[in-house]
């Protein structure tokens, strides 16, 4: 969806140009080069878009979820959508409306956010298939008069209602349990526990946890893991003060410390496998729409962002796609870990800045260490082997997907 | 087959909006690690830093010279003499020097004074502001990871403010060590606690953001039952509200007897001692260095608890 990648643009700029600790602001020395008010006027514009594309991707998501669904049955599809778009907001109303000390506008929620991408897609299906079994058959015409948009709403209404009392239940349910469903804070133990932990098996499990998550629409975990505040955890901190006072990093007293595998390893900044597929989609020349979704993807996603392609292709709820988004990561965290304990490479320990290339992230994050940059390029260059008998995969299936397609549409026509 | 094949990957045309991408991350590449050498050769610096300046701010319509009398006695009998930088900050930010750091003087004593030094809660703000651009400036120069903080009168205040507004940009490299107020009114000239200053409000709202490990010494004077003369002593004692139960500890102490005029605290014998013993680092002797220490740390500690009220 194109949201989505005007999004990732937008969010590319706004964590790697416009905010203090980012990666491009800090090296051409933005605090004293630009000037407060291109500052201030990229940072307005970066935070306003990222907010309306990433922030409130739920409203988009649940429309077009239930708009498809209702349409694939020939329902109103328009109306399926609308009412998904109201459910969704409800929902949202009702996390935040207990709020009490940030912002309370449902506008905030972190239902919304493109994070939650599951919530929303299942509230939209859900009022597509409530359309199906209980809407009246609709077909768009080109001219609408009143008499006919008037037919129309009555038909929605059971439909409409039915999804509403729905809604409405979820609704309360969310507020009187006070779930926090989906923000940053339900993951936080979960992304504490990989941060904190030492031990190799442990990182790997919660590690595939996290890509589950990932892989069903659920960005929390990877977005909260990939933050600077990784650093803040007092085994971070005992590695860096021990890497600061003996000028190296090899031997800190943590090397398998999950903040230093996982993100700079592991997910490569969260980009991995995302830039992976996008470099054999592109090499693989074959079919020109994914194509051009690659390209469009490629900047945004060499800097870690990386839900444009995510939503784009998709990768989420990908059938194909599951076992690689899941595997590589853990395969990559194996490796890192031998290649650590064969002191090939050096754990990472000192800070990275927001927004740095995920190639270049083990490198900087090891003060520069040469052969953690050979070993990041390397271990890239694996993922992209790995992922070429999968998308050769992908293709087959798509190629059958279109060939049962077409023969349906002859048999129907 | 192979050459073929190769051939058909080098015509593709997307090769080239890969090698523009990979070229854009090698171009930020070059001057990303200059950056991050030179970051972490600063954070190296900071780390093995021994340097713990203790840095004075003093209080309403006083300039940087108002701790000349403070310093000379603080200098009296101590085997190390406390080296003095101050830094006047005028209205918009501009810093000037005088006076300088010794090489090897791990705990020089760095002033702080203000060109508009008047009194009132806005220009607390306004002075808050001006000594973080003042700090900020030190702490990029000397490299120091912890620090000691003195404040006279209004300094206190302007200390508070710096705390609650400022220092978590700073929190996770540079750590305030101590904090000692002397004759600081929170509640300004008001002498009933009942009767909150808007200041005293918003310290009491933003308090969540003090460090958890500072330790705190709040001093008043006590010319009569009820003041310093110019300071309730009530004012000073509304500190509590702000530090008690916020930070890990919180000492309140008066002093009475000769000096003990708000203007006169700063020169006051008493008040020389408490600094001494409570706001610098223990004298280092080779033979009874780490016991001086704990003695010190442990003393602190049962001051915390004691005299906390």
């Amino acid at each position: 969806m194109p949201i989505a990648i005007i999004g990732s643009y937008f969010k590319l700029l706004r964590d790697a140009v416009f905010s203090p600790d980012s990666f491009i602001y800090n090296i051409l020395n933005f605090d004293l080069t630009m000037s407060d008010k291109i500052w201030y006027a990229g940072s307005f514009i970066c935070n306003g878009f990222v907010r309306v594309t990433f922030g409130l991707f739920g409203l988009y998501a649940a429309y077009f979820a239930a708009r498809y669904t209702a349409r694939l049955y020939h329902k109103d599809s328009t109306l399926a959508g609308m009412t998904a778009v109201m459910i969704i907001m409800f929902c949202a109303y009702a996390s935040n409306v207990g709020n009490k000390l940030s912002n309370k506008s449902m506008f905030s929620s972190s239902v919304l956010q493109i994070n939650a991408l599951l919530l929303a897609l299942l509230v939209g299906y859900a009022v597509g298939e409530i359309f199906h079994w209980l809407g009246k058959n609709h077909q768009p015409v080109e001219f609408e008069h009143v008499h006919r948009v008037r037919t129309r709403a009555w038909n929605a209404l059971l439909p409409a209602s039915v999804s509403i009392i729905a809604g409405m239940i979820l609704g309360i349910i969310i507020y009187e349990l006070q779930i926090k469903i989906l923000s940053s804070s339900t993951f936080k133990e979960l992304v504490i526990q990989i941060q904190n932990s030492n031990n190799i098996f442990e990182i790997i499990a919660l590690a595939f946890v996290v890509m589950l998550l990932s892989w069903i629409g659920i960005g929390y975990p990877l977005a909260s893991l990939s933050t600077a505040a990784a650093l803040t955890s007092g085994a971070a901190t005992v590695n860096l003060n021990y890497a600061l006072k003996h000028g190296g990093s090899w031997n800190v007293p943590y090397k398998f410390l999950g903040s230093s595998l996982v993100y700079p390893y592991g997910a490569m900044g969260g980009a991995s496998v995302v830039l992976a597929l996008i470099v054999i989609i592109l090499l693989s020349h074959q079919n020109k729409e994914t194509e051009n979704i690659a390209k469009a993807n490629l900047l945004p996603a060499a800097f870690n962002s990386t839900w444009g392609f995510m939503i784009g292709l998709p990768i989420i709820l990908n059938p194909v796609l599951f076992l690689p988004m899941v595997l590589i990561p853990v395969i990559n965290i194996m490796i890192a870990s031998l290649a650590i304990f064969l002191h090939i490479i050096t754990p990472c320990v000192y800070p990275v800045l927001k927004g740095t290339p995920g190639i270049l992230i083990s490198f900087f994050g090891s003060n520069g260490n040469w052969s953690n940059l050979v070993f990041s390029i390397c271990l890239f260059i694996l993922d992209i082997l790995m992922l070429i008998p999968i998308s050769l995969l992908g293709q087959r299936i798509e190629r059958k997907l279109k060939a049962y397609e077409y023969e349906k549409g002859q048999q129907t026509a | 087959m192979n050459m073929k094949k190769a051939n058909k990957l080098l015509k593709n045309p997307n090769l080239k909006w890969i090698a523009l991408v990979l070229l854009v991350v090698m171009v930020f590449a070059i001057p990303g690690y200059k950056w991050m050498e030179r970051d972490n050769q600063a954070r190296a610096q900071r780390m093995k830093s021994a340097l713990s300046p203790v840095i004075m701010v003093p209080g309403s319509s006083a300039s940087t010279e108002r701790f000349n009398e403070l310093v000379k006695l603080l200098n009296q009998n101590t085997p190390t003499k406390h080296s003095v930088l101050k830094i006047n900050v005028s209205t918009n930010g501009n810093l000037s020097y005088s006076g300088s750091i010794n090489k090897n003087d791990n705990e020089p004593f760095i002033i702080i004074g203000f060109k508009n030094n008047k009194d009132g809660y806005s220009n607390i703000k306004k002075q808050a502001g001006w000594l973080d651009e003042a700090f900020e400036a030190i702490s990029q120069d000397y490299k120091f990871n912890n620090f000691k903080a003195f404040g006279h009168s209004n300094g206190g205040l302007i200390w508070t403010y710096w705390l609650e507004h400022y220092y978590s940009t700073y929190s996770d490299e540079i750590t305030m060590k101590r904090l000692m107020t002397v004759g600081t009114p929170y509640n300004f000239s008001e002498k009933n606690i009942n009767h909150k200053t808007q200041m005293l409000e918003d310290f009491i709202k933003c308090k969540n953001r003090l460090p958890k490990n500072l330790v705190v010494y709040s001093v008043s004077g006590g010319k009569n039952y009820e003041s310093d003369g110019i300071v309730p002593e009530a004012s000073v004692a509304a500190g509590k509200y702000i530090f008690q139960k916020q930070v890990k500890s919180y000492t309140a102490m008066t002093i009475t007897g000769d000096k003990a005029d708000h203007s006169d605290l700063p020169q006051n014998q008493q008040v020389v001692q408490v600094i001494q013993q409570y706001l610098l680092e223990p004298i280092k002797n080779k033979n009874n260095q780490v016991i001086s220490r704990q003695g010190k740390k442990s003393d602190n500690d049962k001051n915390g608890q004691n005299e906390q009220d």
